[in-house]
C-alpha cells in the first residue's frame, strides 16, 4: 500500500480516470478519498498482471551472446547509412548460407571470407587454408538466421516492421530474436525529446536485453544525440557515414566499444543498391 | 490512434510466426558497372585498425617511393635541420640520388627528386617536425576525453 500525503483529500480526477479505464465502471459520481482510490487502483492492477505468463526464452540450442551487438550508425542526410546496414545484414546472410551449404552438403566446418552472388563464388578458410569454391546452381541457399526491418529489402528472407509499435510487440513477444534487426531513421520511434512516452520508455526497457535475444541490432539516426540517450549508451560499434558522388563509394570510420582506434573502411555502395530502396521513408 | 494499432496487435490470441510473417522479393536490379569491389565485410577484414594519432601521423609522415629516400627523410623529418644546413643538405641529398642513375637513363626525374626531398627537409626544418608530433599527441588525447564525455552524455 502507498501511504500519500494527504489521504482523506479526495481522489483526483486522474486517479478516478484509472479506475475507469481498468475497471469500464463509471466513476464520474463515485466517492473516494484519495488513499482509497490508490488502493484500488493498486488491487486492480495487480488483479491484471498475469503471473502465469509464459517466459521468452529462446531455446534452440544457441549459446546466448556474451555481449550485446549493437551498430550504431551515424551520418548526414544520403551519406550511406542505410546501404552500409543493409551491405552488413547481407553480407552476414550470405556467409551464413554459404557456411551451412558447407555443413550440410560438404560435411566440412568452414570460416566463410566472402561470397560473390553473380558469380556463385565463395571465399571461405578451411583447415587454415583459403579457398575458393563455386556454389551450385541447383542447390538454393537458405539459413535460419531471421530478418526484422523497417524498410523493405530485396534478395532476402526478411520480416517487415510496419512501425515501431509492431517493433516493440514482437521484442515483447519473443517474435524479433536470433537475428538481424534493422532500425531505420531510429530517432523517429527513440527520439531524445520523446524519452518519456510509453513507447520511448518501453523501447529502453528491450533495448537493454538485446543480448538476450540473440539479436544484431543496426540503429540508424543522423545523430546519436537525436535518440534516447539511455540508448545511446548500448552501441558496441560506432559507425560514421560519407558518401562520394564521383566514386559511388561509402567510406566509414568503424570505432569498437573497448577497442583503441578507428578503422576506416571504403566500399562500393552499388553492390548493395539493389537490397533496398535507397529513398524509402520511414514514417510510422 | 497508437491505442488502436495496440488493440489491434492484442486482439491476436494466436501470436503469428517468423515464416508466417516472412517475405521475399528478388533483388531489383541495378546496373553496378562491373565493378570488382570487395563485399563490405571483406574490406572491413582487410582494413587496419589505426588509433587516431597512428591515423594521423601516417598523413603528416610521407612515404618515399626509394627505400634509399625512405632511409635519408625519414629520420631527417624528425631530426633539427639548422636554417644554414638546409639548403646544403637538400643538394647533396638530390645529387646523391640523381648520381645513382646512369647518364643515359632518361626515366630520371629530377623534378620529382628535388621537390621530394624538400618537402621531407621542411617538415624537419628547425625540429618543427617534432613539436608538430607532440602538439597533435596532446590534442589527440583531450580529443578522446571530449568524445568519451560526448558518448556519454555528460
Amino acid at each position: 500500500m502507498v501511504v500519500l500525503n494527504k489521504p482523506l483529500a479526495p481522489a483526483t480526477k486522474k486517479q478516478l480516470f484509472m479506475i475507469h479505464q481498468l475497471t469500464g465502471e463509471d466513476t464520474r459520481e463515485l466517492e473516494l478519498t484519495m488513499q482509497e482510490a490508490s488502493d484500488r487502483i493498486e488491487e486492480l492492477e495487480l488483479d491484471q498482471t498475469p503471473i502465469n505468463e509464459t517466459p521468452v526464452i529462446p531455446t534452440d540450442g544457441l549459446a546466448p551472446f556474451s555481449e550485446a551487438h549493437v551498430t550504431l550508425i551515424e551520418g548526414a542526410q544520403r551519406s550511406g547509412k542505410t546501404t552500409t546496414a543493409v551491405g552488413k545484414v547481407r553480407d552476414s546472410y550470405d556467409n551464413d548460407c554459404v557456411r551451412i551449404y558447407c555443413e550440410d552438403i560438404l560435411k566440412i566446418k568452414v570460416d566463410v571470407k566472402g561470397y560473390d552472388r553473380k558469380s556463385r563464388l565463395a571465399k571461405i578458410k578451411y583447415q587454415g587454408e583459403t579457398q575458393i569454391i563455386k556454389i551450385p546452381e541447383s542447390y538454393t541457399l537458405y539459413t535460419p538466421k531471421r530478418i526484422f526491418s523497417n524498410i523493405h529489402l530485396y534478395g532476402m528472407k526478411y520480416v517487415y516492421c510496419p512501425s515501431f509499435r509492431h517493433i516493440l510487440y514482437w521484442l515483447k513477444k519473443g517474435i524479433i530474436c536470433k537475428g538481424w534487426l534493422i532500425i531505420d531513421e531510429s530517432q523517429r520511434g527513440m527520439n531524445a525529446r520523446s524519452t518519456m512516452s510509453e513507447l520511448g520508455k518501453e523501447l529502453e526497457v528491450q533495448g537493454f536485453q538485446f543480448g538476450k535475444m540473440q539479436l544484431d541490432v543496426i540503429i540508424i539516426t543522423h545523430m546519436a544525440r537525436l535518440i534516447d540517450w539511455a540508448m545511446r549508451t548500448i552501441p558496441t560499434e560506432h559507425i560514421s557515414c560519407t558518401y562520394n558522388k564521383k566514386t559511388k563509394k561509402v567510406t566509414y570510420s568503424l570505432k569498437k566499444k573497448g577497442q583503441q582506434g578507428t578503422k576506416e573502411v571504403s566500399y562500393y555502395a552499388p553492390k548493395y543498391w539493389g537490397n533496398h530502396w535507397t529513398n524509402e521513408k520511414v514514417n510510422a | 490512434m497508437a491505442d488502436e494499432k495496440d488493440n489491434e496487435l492484442k486482439d491476436k490470441s494466436k501470436l503469428p510466426s517468423y515464416d508466417e510473417l516472412a517475405q521475399e522479393e528478388p533483388e531489383r536490379e541495378i546496373n553496378t558497372d562491373d565493378y570488382d569491389g570487395g563485399t563490405i565485410t571483406e574490406e572491413e577484414s582487410n582494413s587496419e585498425q589505426k588509433t587516431d594519432i597512428q591515423a594521423i601521423l601516417k598523413t603528416l609522415t610521407p612515404r618515399f617511393p626509394s627505400k634509399r629516400l625512405n632511409d635519408l627523410l625519414q629520420p631527417a623529418m624528425v631530426s633539427r635541420i639548422f636554417p644554414d644546413n638546409l639548403l646544403d643538405k637538400n643538394k647533396l641529398i638530390v645529387l646523391s640520388m640523381l648520381q645513382e642513375h646512369e647518364p643515359d637513363d632518361l626515366t630520371v626525374d629530377p623534378i620529382g627528386y628535388i621537390s621530394m626531398v624538400q618537402d621531407g627537409l621542411s617538415i624537419g626544418y628547425e625540429g618543427r617536425g617534432i613539436v608538430d608530433r607532440l602538439e597533435i599527441a596532446g590534442v589527440a588525447h583531450e580529443e578522446e576525453l571530449d568524445k568519451l564525455s560526448k558518448e556519454l552524455g555528460l
